[in-house]
């Protein structure tokens, strides 16, 4: 992978400034950034840095403070690389990274820092954009909290892993702190990164959570709650059982019983043969004769509720009342004509008197003589009327009335009495048959009496298997979705078994790739070993160590000749750079996929050591970029690195109103032997 | 120059292959599943992946039973 292009916007001295690397291959791979003190090459390094790591990258940038609050630093490292012409107002500072090569072709990192008017660098506002692929595609990454991870990881399996970062982005102060410092740690990291432990760890982990994802699939069928309902289910089984058991013993028990009731019914039905017929003929007879003498006394009761008062009144106060409503119509018959009548007199007296004068009192004696003729009152007439109320049609109807009762409804009433008196009789006289027919069997009396017993017991055998039977079925309203979802749940759990088989043979196979790198590690480490002694013996004239060790644990050893660690004796400033950068080579030789960028790494080495030290890490193949300042590469320097030398851009600093600003310009490419 | 990583070595003494002989374990198993994460590899999501992980571990199952 070469670093092909920067940018840079409001990035300490940089307003906006594009840094085009000239091509390099494998063949023709050194660049030189070269600038005077203070023209913005370290702020190239540390564009670099922080736009691959952010936060992450503080403590590989010289610079900045990192103490105990390294979010602190970030953040008073950033404020302090805003561009100083962005000052005043809100404003955002990036940096982007495009690479070529490596297994997507290209790739592009931009990372963004956003600043408040005040200059305060707003932390959760980080942005990150990444692209890759012929088509520049560009990589989903999850919101913050989570994107500074994810993009960590990206940067780790894509680019560059970030504790390996330091053996290939260094300047010569982080040079002298990693040859003094214990590299355990870090040895044993290149030493996996050599047989492809990052991915091997990336595979195991995501094996893991892998099988933990199936394995909580698979507890959706969940143990615990398929043993709960089985639980209940048992439960439940075991009283179902036994309430089956009972309801079928008393079906059991029913059965004699029936058999012995229906025995009975038999015996009785043979006993009596004829007689039996004709007891129940009998016993039918005074049934219907019961029905009829209901039916006549009905009858009777409404003939008797109709006309009551009057039936009972008797014939002589009828005939008295009838009398009497007939006299008191003739009273008034007689009434009516008296009117006519002395109508009719006056009119005669008038006519009579008219003629000529008559003798005194003649028209008294003539009206006693009118009324005496004309006006007696006939025979059978009312003295006085009683029935004041009754109109002449009202007395008419109650006297016809009256005159009906008299003449049927004591007839008709008395018929009914005498029907029901002799149908009393006739059942009095049937059931003194049937008495006298039972009392003539004294054997089917005890049958029957047994028929009964038996019966009794068989409505509570009834009774209590009913009650059971309810009992199950309400039992088992209660067990059938338990069964349903313990099937359920068993089903679930026996399309998931693949699923649990899987997740342990992932967890098998993650462990097989730790292992295996656990066992191939020593053999790494004594490979790297190797490579640090040779890179070692490439660069350092005095050749004071014969041989580097790397233990198992990652520890390092400079051997000499007679198998000292000179590590631990005083050693030169350039002999303990020299090292540093034996192990930088080694790795990069190990695992040749970033660039080397190194930052004057060459104040402490004299020019045979300078130039050992390039023409090793040219040789090395990988992209190498050297930011140096005009005194640190002399053209002996450039013209010894031979056709590997790729070209040059320089970076100067200007003032611009007044502002100091840094402008990067291409001074040469591939000029070879200038 | 880069030495060959442990995927990429098939020597059967090689530290990868022996570790899965001693556990019953198919090498070639181990490079699919180590292939399918470096397919996705970018991918943050990594969309697919637990699904090729049923597919390689299934078509292991299967070859052993057969």
């Amino acid at each position: 992978m070469r670093l092909q292009t920067v940018r840079l916007s409001n990035w300490k001295g940089y307003r906006r400034a594009t840094l085009p690397l000239p091509d390099t291959t494998d063949d023709r791979n050194v660049l030189v950034i070269r600038g005077a003190n203070g023209a913005g090459k370290t702020s190239l390094l540390e564009a670099v840095v922080l736009g691959l790591f952010g936060r992450q990258g503080l403590d590989l940038v010289g610079r900045a403070a990192t103490g105990d609050r390294p979010e602190l630093s970030y953040d008073a490292f950033l404020e302090r690389a805003l561009n100083t012409g962005a000052h005043g107002r809100e404003a955002k500072v990036s940096v982007e990274l495009e690479f070529a090569g490596g297994e997507h072709h290209q790739l592009s990192l931009k990372r963004t820092w956003h600043f408040s008017a005040g200059g305060r660098h707003r932390r959760d506002d980080e942005e990150v954009t990444i692209m890759m692929g012929a088509d520049w595609d560009l990589v989903a990454l999850p919101p913050h909290p989570e994107r500074e991870e994810a993009v960590r990881e990206f940067v780790g399996r894509q680019i560059v892993p970030r504790n390996l970062a330091p053996f290939f982005i260094f300047d010569g102060e982080h040079l002298d702190r990693l040859a003094g410092k214990n590299l355990e740690a870090q040895m044993r990291s290149a030493a996996e990164l050599v047989l492809g432990g990052p991915e091997l760890r990336a595979t195991a982990a995501d094996l893991r959570a892998y099988a933990r994802d199936r394995r909580r699939d698979a507890r959706a069928s969940n143990d615990a709650a398929l043993d709960r309902l089985r639980g209940e289910a048992n439960q439940l089984e075991a009283s179902e059982q036994a309430l089956m058991q009972r309801v079928e013993s008393a079906a059991a028990a029913i059965t004699p019983v029936r058999g012995a009731r229906d025995e009975l019914v038999r015996k009785i039905g043979a006993l009596h043969g004829d007689s039996y017929a004709s007891f129940k003929a009998l016993f039918e007879e005074r049934e219907a004769k019961a029905r009829e003498r209901a039916a006549c006394q009905d009858n009777l009761r409404q003939t008797l509720s109709v006309d009551l008062a009057l039936a009972l009144a008797g014939g002589k106060l009828r005939s008295a009342a009838q009398a009497q409503i007939a006299a008191e119509a003739l009273r008034d018959q007689w009434v009516a004509g008296q009117e006519n009548s002395w109508a009719r007199f006056d009119m005669f007296r008038d006519q009579l008197l008219s003629s000529g004068p008559v003798e005194t009192g003649l028209a008294s004696r003539l009206r006693t003589a009118w009324e005496a003729v004309w006006n007696q009152a006939p025979d059978g007439c009312a003295t006085e009327r009683r029935h004041t109320h009754l109109g002449e049609a009202d007395r008419h109807l109650v006297a016809q009335h009256l005159a009906t009762i008299s003449a049927n409804s004591g007839i008709q009433i008395a018929k009914l009495a005498r029907e029901v008196e002799a149908l009393d009789k006739a059942v009095d006289d049937l059931e003194d048959r049937i008495a006298r027919q039972r009392g003539l069997d004294e054997q089917s009396q005890s049958l029957a009496d047994q028929l009964r017993a038996v019966q009794e017991q068989i409505a509570q055998l009834e009774a209590q298997r009913q009650v059971d039977v309810q009992a199950l079925d309400q039992l088992r309203l209660t067990l059938s979705p338990l069964r349903q979802e313990i099937g359920r749940l068993v089903g679930h759990a026996v399309t998931h078994a693949p699923m649990l088989r899987r997740a342990e043979e992932a967890e098998l196979y993650a462990s097989a790739m730790e292992a295996a790198l656990e066992a191939a590690l020593p053999r790494s480490l004594a490979a790297l070993a190797d490579d640090v002694t040779s890179a070692y013996r490439a660069m350092a004239h005095k050749r004071v160590v014969e041989n580097v060790r790397i233990a198992a644990d990652g520890s390092i050893a400079l051997l000499d000749g007679v198998g000292r660690d000179i590590r631990r004796q005083d050693a030169s400033a350039g002999e303990t750079q020299i090292f540093a950068l034996s192990l930088m080579a080694a790795v990069s030789a190990a695992y040749p996929l970033f660039p080397i960028l190194m930052d004057t790494p060459f104040a402490r080495l004299d020019a045979d050591h300078r130039r050992n030290v390039l023409k090793h890490f040219s040789g090395l193949g990988v992209q190498l970029i050297l930011l140096a300042h005009p005194a640190e590469l002399s053209p002996d320097d450039i013209s010894a690195l031979g056709d590997r030398y790729a070209g040059e851009v320089q970076v100067r600093h200007e003032l611009s109103d007044g502002e100091s600003v840094s402008r990067i310009s291409v001074a040469s490419e591939a000029v070879h032997g200038a | 120059m880069k030495r060959p990583g442990l995927l990429d070595s098939h020597d059967p003494e090689g530290e990868l292959e022996v570790v899965c002989r001693a556990r019953g374990l198919s090498p070639d198993v181990l490079r699919t599943l180590v292939h399918a994460v470096r397919s996705r590899a970018g991918q943050l999501r990594r969309r697919g992946l637990f699904d090729q992980f049923d597919a390689t571990l299934d078509s292991a199952h299967e070859g052993e039973a057969s």
